[in-house]
């Protein structure tokens, strides 16, 4: 019996379910049902698959629907708070920077009143010695998860509130009081075991790798040899993936075959390896699906049944959504989903080499949107890479599952083990260097819409039945040409934004990056000057990197014109060295640079001449002006910088102001403000700052002028497009956009 | 020799080479560590970021022997550490703000543990400092205590 179709059925009603109400949900599922047996019973069988597909479909949207919280749920805390956290952790803590764990609780108690429901806890400090299942008592401060909302970037908070997690907190490691020693369930005990079987066997680094291989633990591995991974396209042996699972499934295979046993015997063996394994290394959507399929397979082998690796793939998916709807979205299972259903359905040709070529094309063809639509990345040299890379990743990682039964085995068995292993290790770090190095390795792009991806997949699909009746000429050639055009439409749909560019409007945008500036200045021509990065840098979440960075991207920016570093404070500057690695950058602006021209708007840089003071009142602004639009981004300036540009007389009356520090209490003076005498302004300002941004009195004064006040840390990003005519403003978190006349003459 | 069926023969030998081949790679891996360490480096970005190896000095995980300071290896007791804080030569390695752990800042004088903490945690919360004069947005470093602590500090931004 096909499963495929129920499961997509599934999928579709899932994503379908945001906007289903319930009712309207249950509603379909009986008419679906209804119709189903209706049909049935008149008896035109063929007729009824429609109809229960739907009802399946309507099923998923049930399950889609958020689950209501229990009454006790830390959900319901009035927050922020701190509070007394007792509860039992949820997994082994997590290193995600020195000095830095986090911590997922299980919550018992709050302040001694029973509550339910999970926190996720930054502890900061020496590492606690802590573990899976321990039970723990700890001050925090509690609040909501902040993400960043701006126009195409991920929205951390929206994925916490999909995975049910609604509280956050933190804490300085030492507040953390074990309530119990440490008893950490067997499969934290192997983990634990073999990470430390590696590092101290092998050197850090390549210590690190093999962990990512083996386990899918990659905080050991340095960034930069992670990017490495990522440019040459072959960062997936670095998770742990269906790839692991089958690699330990036939190694307990061909070993138990070898050793004389039955094929019954080595696919019991093979089971409970794999079980085992889904055990220690957790319940990542890719290994739940590539377990769910490595057990049917090996228990039809079992029952002497023949496998349907279609049925078991659909399968897979249709448990995992049924368990864990909001996995959907979860760029894991898309990842593992897509690969695994391309290589199923791709032809498999003869010959060891030309297989292994099929199913790196397969794989790397499937995954285009998902890797697109997430990541921002097209790998051009994935499909060589993989070549070389795969199969190194797989004797690594079958030798690095047996090096953790040779480290417990003795002294002997482990140093030959390792001593096999390493030099894999260090040949797949070259392949994985050497190919991110090669010039255009990876591609970043603009994320496809639905009409792309569905173009794409048609082409996919058009492209495997011309192969299918390659056999009936006429019949493939249509085909094959129906492909082709589809995807011609499926790149240009893709290549919209980047060929929609230059408009003639200017656009400039102040990013919601938290506490911080990143400023994005669209010129009518379609040219892009960056104003500051946000924060960034190594040891902390890059702004630049993360947020910026796929902004543009998704702006269809794929070069810069200009960056201008206001100055240099970490929540200006620090983002920019990565906006400098993944863009091509014409120009760096700076105090020196004169008036610009680019399409139509002017740019000029006002650098307040103050001797000595405080670094901020030395910071750059940037006046953009375009038709009756001005719009003065005024950085981090205070009261010393805003006094010498009023005495040094420089013209500062601007429509829109980017409101100078944040809004600190320091910048934003009044004769300053007289001067500017804004119609709108924008606070670049992180929400719970300890700051005290944006201080009361500024915001008093901004209303004093008439100014209408706009926030990142409340509306999220805020866009700003004018023609030099009409001015309209776009809140984006609630998605509000208002329009405003700049000329009091006309009409608009 | 006939209990062995071809399959088992292949998987042995295979087993045994990759076996001795482990064995010989350890082996020279022992007698030839600098080599090692330089193929480790080969395909590392060219400058190693500067955090990794200062933290790892001044990290809580390796209280035993903190640069700035000749404290004592064995625990050092609060008169012993009021002691060293005298004898502390006014040329010290500066105390990285950015970088040290809470009992690195402790040494430093007039900074007692909960300021300490505190330091530690606002740096936690809300990212390193940009500068020295960002210190003051810590509760409790007013002028006077950062002028006092400015020759004994640095901060590294990124």
């Amino acid at each position: 019996m096909p499963l495929a179709p129920p499961a997509i059925a599934f999928a579709v009603g899932i994503a379908l379910a945001p906007w289903m109400a319930p009712r309207a949900a249950w509603a379909l599922l009986a008419a679906g049902l209804a119709a189903t047996t209706l049909v049935l019973v008149l008896g035109r069988a063929a007729h009824a698959l429609g109809p229960l597909l739907a009802a399946i479909a309507m099923l998923g949207a049930l399950r889609g629907q958020p689950t209501p919280l229990a009454t006790d749920d830390v959900a319901w805390l009035s927050l922020p708070m701190t509070a007394r956290v007792e509860g039992r952790l949820a997994t082994d803590p997590i290193a995600w920077a020195p000095d830095r764990v986090r911590i997922a609780v299980d919550v018992a108690r709050i302040d001694g009143v029973p509550r339910s429901g999970r926190i996720s806890l930054a502890l900061y400090g020496p590492a606690p010695a802590l573990a899976e299942g321990q039970r723990i008592s700890v001050d925090a401060r509690l609040d909501r998860p902040v993400g960043f909302s701006d126009p195409g970037v991920f929205d951390a908070a929206a994925r916490q509130a999909r995975e049910g997690l609604y509280v956050t907190g933190s804490a300085p490691s030492t507040r953390v009081v074990p309530l119990e020693p440490p008893a950490p369930p067997w499969p934290a005990v192997v983990r634990r075991f073999a990470l430390a079987a590696f590092a101290e066997r092998l050197p850090p680094v390549s210590a690190g790798l093999l962990g990512g291989l083996v386990l899918g633990s990659r905080t050991a591995l340095p960034p930069d040899v992670q990017q490495a991974f990522r440019g040459a396209g072959v960062f997936h042996v670095l998770a742990v993936s269906g790839f692991n699972v089958a690699l330990l499934a036939g190694a307990v295979w061909a070993l138990a075959r070898a050793a004389g046993g039955g094929s019954r015997a080595a696919a019991v063996s093979g089971i409970v390896a794999v079980l085992g394994f889904a055990a220690v290394v957790g319940p990542e959507p890719s290994v739940v699906r590539a377990t769910i399929m490595a057990v049917l397979v090996l228990a039809a082998v079992l029952l002497d049944r023949e496998a349907s690796v279609t049925n078991s793939l659909a399968l897979a998916a249709l448990v995992i959504l049924a368990a864990r709807p909001a996995d959907l979205l979860d760029p894991g299972f898309q990842l593992s989903f897509a690969a695994t259903a391309g290589i199923v359905a791709a032809p498999m040709p003869r010959g060891a080499l030309a297989a292994t070529l099929a199913v790196s094309v397969a794989a790397q063809l499937a995954v285009v949107p998902v890797a697109l639509v997430h990541f921002n990345q097209l790998s051009t040299i994935g499909i060589v890479a993989n070549l070389a890379a795969v199969p190194l990743a797989a004797a690594a990682t079958v030798l690095g599952l047996l090096s953790v039964l040779a480290a417990a085995v003795g002294d002997l068995a482990a140093a030959a083990v390792f001593g096999a292993v390493w030099p894999l290790l260090l040949i797949l770090r070259a392949v994985a260097a050497l190919a991110a190095a090669v010039p255009g390795a990876v591609v970043r792009l603009p994320a496809p819409g639905p009409a792309a991806i569905v173009a794409y997949a048609a082409a996919l699909a058009a492209g495997l039945a011309a192969w299918h009746w390659r056999a009936r000429r006429p019949r493939a050639i249509a085909l094959g040409v129906a492909a082709a055009l589809a995807l011609l439409a499926a790149m240009l749909l893709a290549a919209l934004p980047i060929l929609t560019r230059g408009d003639g409007r200017l656009r400039v945008t102040v990013l919601d990056v938290g506490q911080g500036d990143a400023i994005v200045v669209e010129a009518p021509d379609g040219q892009v000057v960056v104003v500051d990065a946000g924060a960034g840098g190594p040891a902390r979440l890059d702004v630049g990197e993360r947020v910026v960075a796929p902004f543009l991207w998704n702006r269809g920016v794929l070069g810069l014109h200009a960056t201008l570093t206001t100055h240099d404070d970490i929540d200006h500057a620090g983002g920019m060295a990565a906006l400098h690695r993944l863009f091509r950058v014409s120009e760096t602006w700076d105090a020196a640079s004169g008036p610009r021209a680019l399409g139509g708007a002017v740019m000029t840089a006002i650098a307040p001449d103050v001797r000595g003071g405080r670094p901020n009142d030395r910071a750059i602004m940037l006046r953009v002006e375009l038709g009756l639009a001005t719009i003065l981004l005024a950085s981090d300036v205070e009261t010393a910088g805003e006094h010498a540009l009023l005495a040094a007389g420089i013209p500062l009356g601007a429509t829109v102001l980017k409101v100078g520090h944040h809004g600190a209490k320091t910048s934003s003076t009044a004769p300053f403000l007289a001067a500017v005498r804004p119609s709108l302004a924008i606070v670049s300002v992180g929400a719970r700052n300890p700051y005290g941004h944006p201080d009361a009195g500024t915001l008093a004064r901004l209303a004093a002028i008439g100014a209408r006040v706009y926030r990142t840390d409340r509306d999220g990003a805020v866009l700003l497009e004018t023609d030099g005519r009409v001015l309209s403003v776009t809140r984006w978190r609630p998605r509000i956009v208002e329009r405003f006349c700049l000329d009091p003459e006309t009409i608009c | 020799m006939l209990a062995y069926t071809r399959r088992q023969l292949v998987l042995l030998s295979l087993v045994v080479a990759v076996g001795g081949a482990g064995l010989v790679v350890d082996r020279w891996r022992r007698a030839n560590p600098d080599i090692v360490a330089y193929l480790e480096t080969l395909d590392r970005a060219p400058v190693p970021p500067p955090r990794e190896p200062l933290s790892r000095r001044v990290g809580p995980r390796a209280p035993d022997a903190p640069p700035t300071s000749g404290a004592p290896a064995r625990p050092v007791s609060r008169s012993d550490e009021a002691r060293s804080r005298r004898v502390l030569p006014d040329d010290a390695t500066p105390v990285d703000v950015n970088l040290a752990s809470a009992a690195e800042l402790e040494r430093l004088p007039g900074v007692g543990p909960a300021l300490a903490a505190r330091i530690v945690e606002a740096r936690a919360r809300d990212g390193p400092f940009g500068s020295l004069d960002d210190l003051r947005r810590v509760r409790g470093v007013g002028r006077a205590t950062l002028d006092r602590l400015r020759a004994r500090l640095a901060v590294t931004t990124p």
